[in-house]
């Protein structure tokens, strides 16, 4: 994230943090937030709703997120105000993981097929997934 | 431990002591007598790949975690091993490259840091030995000279690494690696799964998985759980090994010792022996690199078949190197992706690595507990900061054959995962601690194995290199 982007996100969650309590910002869990921005992001896609929530729950076992408020309010804050995904290097790792733990790349990017969760640890329960390594594209076909 | 002297002991069982053993053991009497001592204990591959699953191991609390070994006094930079039998093979990426022949001639063509005491033409044969026997992978056409060809054949490019292979030739190879490119020798064919540090597929060589025959050696005896503090040395030679096992203290003495830990404990040991040579534990270091994420006008970035596919020399010799850091690239192949629709794989990430220099001001201490030595770690030098901004400047003209369309720079990367320096090697002890055959220039019957040995610190990965110096060592000793 460059510094505008950094300035701008900054200022865009401390107006957050006055403003947004009304609107059950609160009350959001990092879950929903988290959910609701790979949704958004992805909205072309169609997307295996309880693949989404498994994958959130997965990721952020053990994640810094549990014990740092200020990136719990990073997030949701995000999430309120509808930030994208590259602008944000926290949402961007978010979507960036769920999307590589699918079968999404597997299927060629094919955006008529739902997409579904794998898992986080996918080269273990999956070897050889790599989506774009000469086992999904031989030789011959590049 | 059966007996209370041995013709030789080994402490620590990864790359550096088993190759040592294995050239060793092929010269050595049907009755040679030889102790190995282990800090740890073998935690099983196939173990790893079941902890790395979720499922439960007991095995996975028998080594301690290498970051609470040691006592961190600059802690913005961690050094990353793995304790236990096979030392760090259980968490290398088994990246291969050789050394090229300027990287031992620093002083006399760059007029940068020291020559190292021996050179590339001293290490060639031993290369090739230590390529035979890990089944290196690898291309035909190198930027190092080579006269046997590699056991395996080459991993396949992406599509971007073949334009670049097309326009730099052999500047821009297949990565030769460990990750084999066909099973071989009981290990399956690496399908790029890029978690490497514990192959899903047991692909790359470890020692566990090496058929070395090292271990089972009847004139082989290794002892679990032995953690050497200590080594007396008197009247110029080593006497006995010092340490602990279940909480009691153990001596041995032995007519060769040899120091296989890593270059942090390593250089402890030597301290807590009472060694004065100024350069024990000076000297810390490794490579500096830097993620480059090139993003691509309607290129597709596929097709690769390992984890690194492909290594770029444009950046590594030259007469830059009389002012700025050498720089190795490496043609990365995990299944990153760019987050714009239809664009996924218009990416390619280049890792690039950067040679280091030893500092006086980067160093191993001993402390008051004996097994956990203190680190401090000041920075990388001028000359590798140096390094940054030249390839920097050089990069968007080195990739002008791509249809490149904008090029991002991860800040430093914290760690390459190697350790390397503390005790160098020299002509003589006015200038480092071992000599070319890794001999302690004043305790002549003490070996001292492992990347503690480099002079300076190319941008090329060093366990090959580690391993072959071994095997010479060795070759030479006996």
């Amino acid at each position: 994230m460059n510094r505008r982007n950094f300035l701008r996100l900054t200022g865009l969650a401390g107006a957050a943090l006055v403003a947004l309590p009304s609107l059950g910002f609160m009350s959001t869990s990092i879950k929903d937030a988290a959910v609701g921005i790979i949704t958004k992001e992805l909205s072309y896609l169609k997307l295996d709703k309880k693949g989404v929530e498994q994958f959130v729950d997965d990721y952020f076992k053990g994640h810094y997120i549990n014990s740092s408020l200020k990136t719990q309010i990073n997030l949701k804050s995000c999430y309120y105000l509808g930030v994208d995904a590259n602008e944000s290097r926290l949402l961007s790792k978010l979507v960036h993981n769920y999307l590589t733990s699918t079968d999404f790349f597997l299927n060629k990017m094919d955006e008529s097929k739902t997409v579904k969760y794998i898992g986080v640890n996918k080269s273990y329960k999956m070897p050889c997934s790599n989506p774009f390594s000469s086992f999904y594209y031989p030789p011959a076909t590049v | 431990m059966k007996y209370t002297s041995y013709d030789l002991v080994v402490i620590g069982t990864g790359f550096a002591s088993t190759f040592f053993l294995y050239k060793y053991l092929s010269k050595a009497p049907t009755n040679a007598k030889v102790l190995v001592l282990e800090k740890g204990h073998l935690f099983p591959h196939m173990e790893r790949v079941k902890e790395k699953r979720g499922e439960k191991t007991p095995y996975a609390k028998l080594n301690p975690d290498a970051q609470e070994t040691y006592e961190n006094l600059t802690p913005e930079k961690r050094w990353m091993f793995t304790q236990g039998f096979g030392g760090s093979s259980n968490c290398w990426y088994g990246c291969t490259p050789r050394f090229m022949p300027s990287d031992f001639k620093m002083k006399s063509l760059y007029g940068v840091a020291e020559d190292w005491p021996l050179q590339y033409e001293d290490l060639d044969p031993y290369y090739s030995q230590v390529e035979e026997l890990m089944s290196i992978s690898g291309p035909e056409l190198t930027p190092f000279p080579k006269t046997s060809k590699y056991p395996l054949p080459p991993h396949l490019f992406t599509t971007v690494d073949k334009i670049l292979h097309k326009e730099y030739g052999h500047l821009y190879i297949n990565q030769p690696t460990a990750r084999a490119s066909v099973a071989v020798n009981g290990r399956n064919a690496c399908c790029a799964s890029t978690v490497c540090h514990v192959c899903p597929v047991n692909a790359k060589f470890t020692i566990e998985n090496s058929n070395m025959g090292v271990y089972d050696d009847p004139r082989v005896e290794t002892v679990y759980g032995a953690q050497v503090y200590s080594m007396d040395l008197e009247q110029n030679r080593a006497r006995k090994a010092n340490y602990l096992k279940d909480g009691k203290e153990y001596h041995v003495a032995a007519d060769i010792f040899a120091l296989g830990t890593n270059a942090i404990f390593n250089s402890n040991i030597l301290l807590n022996s009472g060694d004065t040579n100024a350069f024990t534990g000076k000297g810390l270091g490794e490579q500096v690199a830097l993620e480059a994420s090139v993003y691509l006008d309607n290129l597709e970035n596929v097709g690769g078949s390992t984890w690194v596919n492909a290594n770029g020399y444009m950046l590594y010799d030259g007469e830059h190197r009389k002012d700025s850091a050498a720089c190795l690239m490496e043609s990365n192949n995990a299944p990153y992706i760019r987050l714009e629709r239809g664009k996924w794989r218009h990416l390619i990430n280049f890792r690039m690595i950067l040679e280091d220099l030893p500092e006086a001001r980067n160093f191993v201490a001993k402390t008051t507990d004996r097994m956990k030595p203190a680190i401090t770690h000041k920075g990388p030098s001028e000359y590798t900061l140096k390094g940054v901004e030249h390839l920097k400047a050089k990069l968007p003209s080195i990739l002008a054959c791509l249809p490149v369309e904008k090029i991002e720079y991860s800040p430093l990367i914290e760690s390459e995962a190697h350790i390397l320096g503390t005790t160098r090697m020299s002509k003589t002890a006015a200038e480092g601690v071992i000599d070319k055959h890794l001999i302690h220039h004043q305790y002549r019957n003490l070996f001292v194995l492992g990347s503690g040995s480099f002079t300076t610190y190319t941008p090329a990965n060093p366990t090959l290199t580690l391993s072959a110096l071994s095997l010479h060592a060795a070759d030479k000793s006996f």
